[in-house]
């Protein structure tokens, strides 16, 4: 338990340690504060709009923008956990340092789940406060919610980030490559939901819901894609698909790491 | 204390390790020779539990690498300097080696000043030349004060200043009773550093015996060396 708890400190001074962690959460406050923008713009249309047509302005709410690339940035931090040891040779210091090699993987992902909740929550919280406050009282659409009831939404899309680091750790393993690993990771997350739609009937609509990217939307028991039809998950549903994604991503990591040689 | 015995290890079709006996005893530099692709590497990797043996076994301290509690408390082993992160700083690539094994900053600071890196410690390890990052990398080693060390080709990239450096180093920690296995290919340089030497080619163990035998009557370890392991050159 020490030696985990060890290996553990030891990741997350690593994460530290590397200017390309702060890099990547440079990108994710440089869209939080483009979507921003992007409210600020939508604000600026409707205060300007006859009121017939204000209620065709649609912004898109901030922390949702925030969210998926706080996912992203998240994936590609948890791929480049492993590749970049892989691609300096580094990983041979760190199986000799921790030579069970499901501790190292235990640990990365301990710190990477960490980081993914603290960078998504304080994200994608900051993105929809700032969000609410230029919007102000005007009742433009998705903004009319009481504060209280996007808490869900808050929740689902951190929940989501945590698990995407994960996903990218997962991938990292397996294929070694940073390249190879951030194409898997977005192909997984963007391009395959574009292909499910087109397999028959009931097929496609059972394996739409279970896509990476409209899970927060069902964890938090939203409609999918914002006026879109009602999910198909339940909240507990979708959220044990979820942790699917992680334990399935984590455990084909594991075996992967143990069977080959460093 | 370092025990191989009947390792072997096939990569596909390849035979790297063939049936590989011999220990590393402690009180001695035990010099690792062969031709490339003779397999010292290899041995290497199996012996840190980072390739695993297709037959035979490794045992360091009498257990397998993979079943020490701290490793880097009892072996300490430089394979590849350049295999670092060229982002960190050398204090920070150190500081995290030592946080996996339990190992105090105090040590940290040691290891910096006995590789004579203190000067440059805060600076990113992309800026070093080959030669610092030996220093770098032994430095690692010495972490865990461990009583065996492995290295690969220590002096590859040094100095002159720097190959003395090592040369001493690797004495006085064999002084110590420690056991020090290092690989080399430079002849001249293991004939000053080590007492034993271990030859191998096409993987496997051509000599295991003390350089004062394989220097006897005169000859240099070099020609020695060349006449033993002439059938196990795979390029010339």
């Amino acid at each position: 338990m020490t030696a985990l708890a060890d290996a553990v400190a030891a990741e997350w001074l690593k994460l530290r340690s590397v200017r390309s962690t702060y890099h990547l959460v440079a990108v994710i406050v440089a869209v939080a504060v483009a979507g921003e923008v992007v409210t600020w713009y939508g604000v600026h249309l409707w205060d300007h709009q006859g009121a017939a047509r204000r209620a065709t302005v649609l912004v898109t709410p901030a922390e949702q923008l925030t969210g998926q690339i706080a996912q992203l940035i998240l994936g590609v931090l948890g791929a480049l956990a492993i590749t970049a040891e892989y691609a300096t040779g580094m990983i041979r210091t760190s199986l000799t340092a921790v030579p069970r090699r499901p501790a190292l993987l235990a640990a990365k992902g301990a710190v990477l789940a960490t980081a993914g909740l603290a960078a998504g929550g304080v994200s994608v919280t900051a993105s929809f406060l700032v969000s609410r406050m230029i919007v102000g009282r005007r009742p433009m659409r998705f903004y009319t919610a009481p504060l209280t009831h996007e808490i869900p939404v808050l929740l689902a899309l951190t929940a989501t980030t945590a698990v995407a680091a994960l996903v990218g750790l997962g991938l990292g393993t397996i294929v070694r490559s940073s390249a190879g690993a951030i194409t898997a990771l977005a192909g997984l997350w963007y391009v395959l939901p574009a292909f499910t739609h087109l397999l028959p009937g009931s097929w496609s609509g059972w394996l739409d819901s279970v896509m990476l990217v409209v899970l927060p939307q069902e964890l938090a028991g939203q409609p999918l894609g914002y006026g879109g039809p009602r999910p198909l998950l339940s909240p507990p549903g979708a959220a044990v698909v979820l942790l699917a994604y992680a334990a399935a991503a984590l455990t084909a990591a594991a075996v992967a790491i143990e069977r080959r040689d460093a | 204390m370092i025990e191989v015995q009947n390792l072997t290890k096939r990569y596909g079709g390849t035979l790297a390790v063939d049936r590989l006996s011999f220990q590393v005893r402690p009180g001695q530099v035990t010099g690792f020779l062969g031709p490339n692709g003779s397999g010292k590497s290899t041995t290497m990797r199996v012996i840190l539990g980072l390739d695993s043996p297709t037959a035979g076994a490794a045992r360091v301290n009498g257990r397998r690498y993979r079943d020490l509690e701290h490793p880097l408390r009892e072996v300490g082993a430089l394979l590849d300097a350049t295999a670092v992160h060229p982002g960190r700083s050398a204090a920070s690539h150190l500081r995290w080696i030592a946080r996996t094994n339990g190992i105090g900053a105090g040590r940290v600071t040691a290891v910096l000043r006995l590789a004579g890196l203190t000067a440059v410690a805060g600076q990113r390890i992309g800026g070093f030349s080959l030669g610092m990052l030996q220093r770098l990398g032994i430095a690692a080693a010495l972490l865990g004060d461990p009583a065996v060390l492995i290295f690969d080709e220590p002096v590859n990239g040094l100095d002159a200043h720097g190959v003395r450096w090592v040369r001493g180093l690797l004495r006085e920690m064999a002084g110590q009773g420690r056991a020090v296995l290092i690989s080399s290919h430079l002849m001249s340089e293991m004939q000053l550093t080590a007492e034993r030497v271990l030859i191998v080619g096409r993987g496997r163990l051509l000599a295991d015996t003390t350089v004062a035998e394989l220097t006897a009557g005169g000859a240099s370890l070099e020609d020695t060396y060349l006449e033993l392991t002439e059938g196990s050159v795979e390029y010339q």
